[in-house]
């Protein structure tokens, strides 16, 4: 069934909150290592990020800065006075019993997103907090590995900005190119280096109009695939509208999506354990970003993806596949080769078909890529050109053609051996070929 | 003569240096008072006896060798020292004298003591304190109480208690303890010591297991003034760990007091500080102290400060929050016992401060105090354009009886409330003993601004150097 | 002046937000607790602070950042493992929790 099927008269309000790892050496609030992801179990852990009596948190200056360049990138306002705050609740992972996070004053507030439909996307706000340990379950027991503890995550916050799946998972894709372009984050969502959260509700189309959200949300955390997403959002609207057609509003709750049954699961904690006695930080002094500081980051920050595309388009005429293709994160060494190639050199048509088309170009350097260029480009492909030097190699040659005639392969490689010597090389060999043997008459 | 453990740390390092005694002897003679007076006061929890002889054996090889240059590059070679059982000790018990942290082996170590060990200073062991130090006696250590020396019928003032003590019965040469209001301070007034607490941010809390993070300040424990002054600066100072230190350098507070002229100095007497209920004696000996610093050429100017009263306020709705916040990280997974183990005052103030920064309370509690905080610290700014320093009790009786804290929900903040205006605003303030009430020493304290340790120790200094009620030892009654 | 009082079924709502477990006598004894603290802080409501701003960092520090280079202080996993209580093949273990 399609999305809209699932729907019936109901409409979509989705909403996302996208974590990012930050791409920093170290981690959030101390300096171990963040390299972690092949890493054996508790082998990057220090006191603050145990939660160990004592400890203390510093913040880590590029985390910081990476978040902000997040924000100018999706036209965010830096807060010019931000600070951390602590967000409590139990939780193994959790080793302190609190998350350093931010609550009242976030590092960006605002900011959008254009969709290639067109459909604007608003985002509320882009923070920055430490992420928790991983836990997985075993027989019982609860299994902790304190690694990925106090690893910096900038979390990006829609609003019930979607109406329907594919808007959302455009919108993750275009943050991941947006995090690759920056270099803030590789964005992998099989390590966990981009996690979301979903916040799903339905309501009616008259609600719709009249700009009406419901008076509950769903949210559903751990989605690790735009798949996995997929699955999770379709399966809460058929239950949602079940409930909403019996006319029972959903409750406002977490909800896990178990894959093996294709439903959600309520993991509803009691209403006060959501209590999370947030206050600002003690142990960080607050954050100050004047003029000079916001320039300088303004000015590091390049060319993003939509509009690398449209510039591809628009002033290099490329098509829109081409500009798609250059413009994707995961090819921007494509892209760089590209600019070099194309800089007052090649037409940039050419070389965006030729990148596009030739995989064995994307590990080849710049001047090796040049050579098979100029190559081809010196071929000599006019078929007069290549016609009158045949004549004269047949008629130097003539106990050559009577072997050819007579079936003699090699003699034939032998003549188009000549050709290429007469036109040192730059004959296009298919044209000549095919010349030799029509002059010849077989 | 004295015996060399009733030195104080400046004659002991002068000892050392000169070759009139070894650190072995020194840390030996220390361990001998401990185990005479020791299981009477009960000081001390944990112990180091083995290491400290072969640091001793070690300060001494260095001492042999190089003389008195080993003194400088470490200032505090050789020196015996307690360390309150909050600091963090790699491989050493740290309990906070708390059942919930009992077994638990700190794999790091805390800043300051580091910064001592560094310097040479050897560890006797770990002094009780209320757990968590959530307390002004010293009867909340979920483990045993420790003995005021000069009486034991009485408690020795919390939560620093074992170090004051240790100090005060000459078990050691000096001792490091912790602030958030009070707990240095009070402890040093009550058993007769100098305690030192610094500016919040001039020390750092890096390792020391956190009570309220906005206002815990490490700091030392003390014979003198200039004792303290010779520590302070070895462990002040800008912390990597620690985000809220300050990056001003540390002054060589040493040579900053030693010839502290104390003449046009304006010490403030605020009104509100003599207004509240004081027993009559530690009345008359505060003000005495007052006429003291008058007669040795400063002046003494009557001025006013914020009733007390909303400190005790603020300061009970910040710390509990703060503390409710801090206990969390402990649940028994990682280390430690599970939360079943916290003791009564702990939970207490857990409960409290999760209600106090809980949804639709906040505001009016914890979002409050610190508007009031705000006017504190304006309270103090305006006060500190026409004095230098603020003088008053240190607490308003002599130390308690064992046992009278009782029942009360509020005890420790209602005794600290000398304390706990200037805590609120991370003030520097010292106590030195200033006489004798029924026997008990009775502290004055100094106060002064931010990073300004130089003027209220050298004006402390001065008191010392025209007074000997500092010199008073107690003769420690066995409970035969 | 306010006459503040805080249930049992309140405490029992903060025992729950603390981790704690509170017998009914501890219940009822917390009760009265609280409501005596309560009403001592109630002086500062004596005090108006409508245009007074929140100070929680009282040192006036700010913008206090560590550069992203790794420092000395990782622990071994063997020290990370050391005081727990349960461990199993380099993790630290506890009993089950499902929800969150």
């Amino acid at each position: 069934m399609t999305e809209r099927e699932l729907l019936g008269e109901y409409k979509l309000v989705l909403g996302m909150e996208i974590h990012l790892h930050l791409k920093t050496k170290t981690k959030m609030f101390c300096r171990d290592s963040a390299d972690i992801y092949e890493a054996e179990p508790n082998t990057h852990v220090c006191p603050v990020c145990l939660g160990l009596p004592g400890a203390l948190p510093v913040p880590n200056k590029d985390a910081v800065r990476m978040t902000q360049l997040l924000g100018l990138a999706v036209k965010s306002s830096l807060n010019k006075d931000s600070r951390f705050d602590r967000k409590h609740y139990f939780y193994p992972d959790l080793p302190k019993g609190y998350q350093i996070s931010q609550y009242k004053q976030p590092l960006c507030v605002g900011g959008f997103l254009k969709l290639d439909s067109g459909t604007t996307i608003e985002i509320e706000r882009i923070h920055l907090e430490e992420d928790t340990a991983k836990s997985f379950h075993e027989l019982g027991n609860t299994l902790i590995d304190f690694n990925k503890s106090d690893m910096p995550l900038a979390e990006i916050v829609t609003g019930p900005s979607f109406r329907n799946i594919a808007d959302a998972v455009e919108f993750s894709k275009k943050i991941q190119d947006i995090a690759r372009y920056l270099g803030i984050s590789d964005v992998d969502m099989e390590k966990g280096q981009m996690r979301l959260e979903a916040n799903i509700s339905i309501r009616t189309a008259e609600m719709e109009e009249k700009g009406i959200l419901p008076s509950y949300k769903v949210e559903i955390k751990n989605i690790n695939s735009f798949r996995f997403m997929e699955k999770a959002v379709r399966a809460e609207i058929v239950r949602q509208k079940k409930l909403l057609d019996k006319g029972e509003a959903p409750v406002q709750e977490n909800r896990g999506f178990d894959e093996n049954s294709g439903k959600t699961v309520s993991q509803r904690e009691k209403e006060e354990a959501h209590d999370y006695r947030y206050f600002p930080e003690p142990d960080i002094p607050p954050m100050h970003f004047d003029e000079n500081y916001v320039a300088d980051i303004k000015s590091s920050l390049t060319e993003l993806p939509d509009e690398r595309k449209a510039r591809l388009v628009d002033e290099m005429g490329l098509n829109k596949q081409v500009a798609a293709f250059l413009s994707s994160g995961t090819n921007i060494n494509i892209y760089e080769k590209f600019a070099d190639l194309t800089d007052n050199k090649h037409d940039p048509v050419k070389i965006g078909n030729l990148l596009m088309n030739r995989k064995e170009l994307w590990s080849m350097e710049v001047s090796d890529i040049e050579s098979i260029i100029k190559t081809s480009e010196d071929k000599i492909t006019d078929e007069d050109s290549i016609k009158s030097v045949v004549e004269k190699v047949l008629a130097d040659n003539p106990d050559a053609v009577e072997a050819v005639k007579a079936g003699k392969t090699a003699t034939f490689e032998f003549l188009v051996g000549q050709v290429m010597r007469e036109t040192s090389g730059k004959a296009d060999s298919t044209i000549a070929r095919k010349l030799i043997t029509d002059l010849i008459g077989r | 003569m004295a015996r060399l453990n009733e030195l104080n740390l400046i004659d002991a390092l002068e000892g050392l240096k000169t070759g009139r005694f070894t650190s072995t002897e020194l840390v030996t003679a220390c361990y001998e008072q401990i185990e005479q007076f020791d299981p009477v006061v009960k000081a001390f929890v944990t112990f180091t006896k083995e290491r400290a002889l072969e640091q001793a054996k070690e300060a001494d090889d260095l001492i042999q060798k190089e003389g008195g240059k080993a003194f400088e590059k470490k200032p505090l070679l050789g020196i015996p020292y307690a360390c309150k059982d909050n600091f963090s000790t790699t491989g050493i018990e740290t309990t906070a004298s708390s059942n919930i942290l009992k077994g638990y082996f700190p794999p790091y170590e805390s800043t300051v003591t580091t910064r001592v060990n560094e310097a040479g200073g050897i560890m006797l062991g770990k002094t009780n304190m209320d757990a968590f130090a959530h307390g002004s006696s010293t009867e909340t250590s979920d483990f045993f109480k420790t003995l005021n020396p000069w009486d034991i019928s009485r408690v020795p003032g919390g939560s620093s208690g074992g170090s004051a003590v240790a100090v005060a019965s000459d078990m050691c040469i000096f001792a490091l303890g912790s602030e958030t209001a009070g707990s240095i301070r009070g402890p040093a007034a009550w058993c007769g010591v100098t305690g030192m607490k610094p500016t919040y941010g001039r020390v750092s809390r890096y390792g020391v297991i956190a009570m309220a993070s906005s206002t815990d300040s490490p700091g030392p424990l003390t014979k003198t003034v200039d004792d303290a002054a010779y520590v302070l600066e070895i462990i002040a100072g800008k912390d990597p760990f620690d985000a809220t230190t300050s990056p001003k350098s540390v002054p060589e507070y040493s040579g900053f007091i030693k010839d502290f002229d104390l003449k046009g100095f304006k010490i403030g007497r605020p009104r509100s500080y003599f207004e509240i209920d004081l027993e009559d004696e530690v009345r008359e000996i505060v003000e005495s102290a007052v006429k003291k610093y008058e007669e040795l050429g400063a002046e003494i100017v009557d001025m006013d400060l914020l009733d007390p009263k909303y400190s005790i306020a603020v300061y009970t709705i910040l710390q509990r929050s703060e503390v409710s916040s801090n206990l969390a990280r402990l649940d028994g997974i990682r280390y430690g016992q599970n939360r079943e183990a916290f003791g009564m005052e702990a939970r207490k103030r857990m409960m409290l401060g999760a209600y106090t920064l809980s949804a639709g309370y906040y505001d009016a509690y914890y979002s409050k105090a610190q508007k009031v905080r705000t006017l504190i610290i304006e309270d103090f700014n305006e006060a500190y354009k026409k004095v230098d320093l603020v003088i008053g009790p240190t607490m308003p009786s002599i130390a308690l009886k064992l046992g009278e804290s009782d029942n009360s929900p509020m005890f420790g903040e209602l005794m600290d409330v000398l304390a706990e205006p200037s805590a609120i605003a991370g003030l520097p303030g010292i106590s030195i003993n200033a006489g004798f009430s029924r026997g008990m020493p009775v502290g004055v304290q100094l106060i002064g601004q931010q990073l300004t340790e130089g003027n209220v120790m050298g004006v402390a200094k001065v008191f010392q150097q025209n007074t000997d009620f500092h010199l008073n030892r107690p003769v420690i009654k066995s409970s035969e | 002046m306010s006459e503040l009082i805080i249930t049992k079924e309140q405490v029992k709502r903060i025992a729950h937000l603390c981790k704690l477990q509170l017998t009914e006598a501890e219940l009822e004894k917390f009760s009265q607790m609280f409501t005596q603290t309560l009403a001592v802080i109630d002086v500062l409501n004596e005090l108006d602070t409508s245009d007074v701003p929140e100070t929680y960092q009282v040192t006036g520090l700010g913008n206090v950042f560590q550069e992203d280079v790794e420092q000395k202080g990782t622990l071994t996993q063997e020290e990370v493992l050391k005081n727990a209580k349960n461990k199993k093949r380099g993790l630290i273990v506890t009993k089950g929790v499902f929800d969150r």
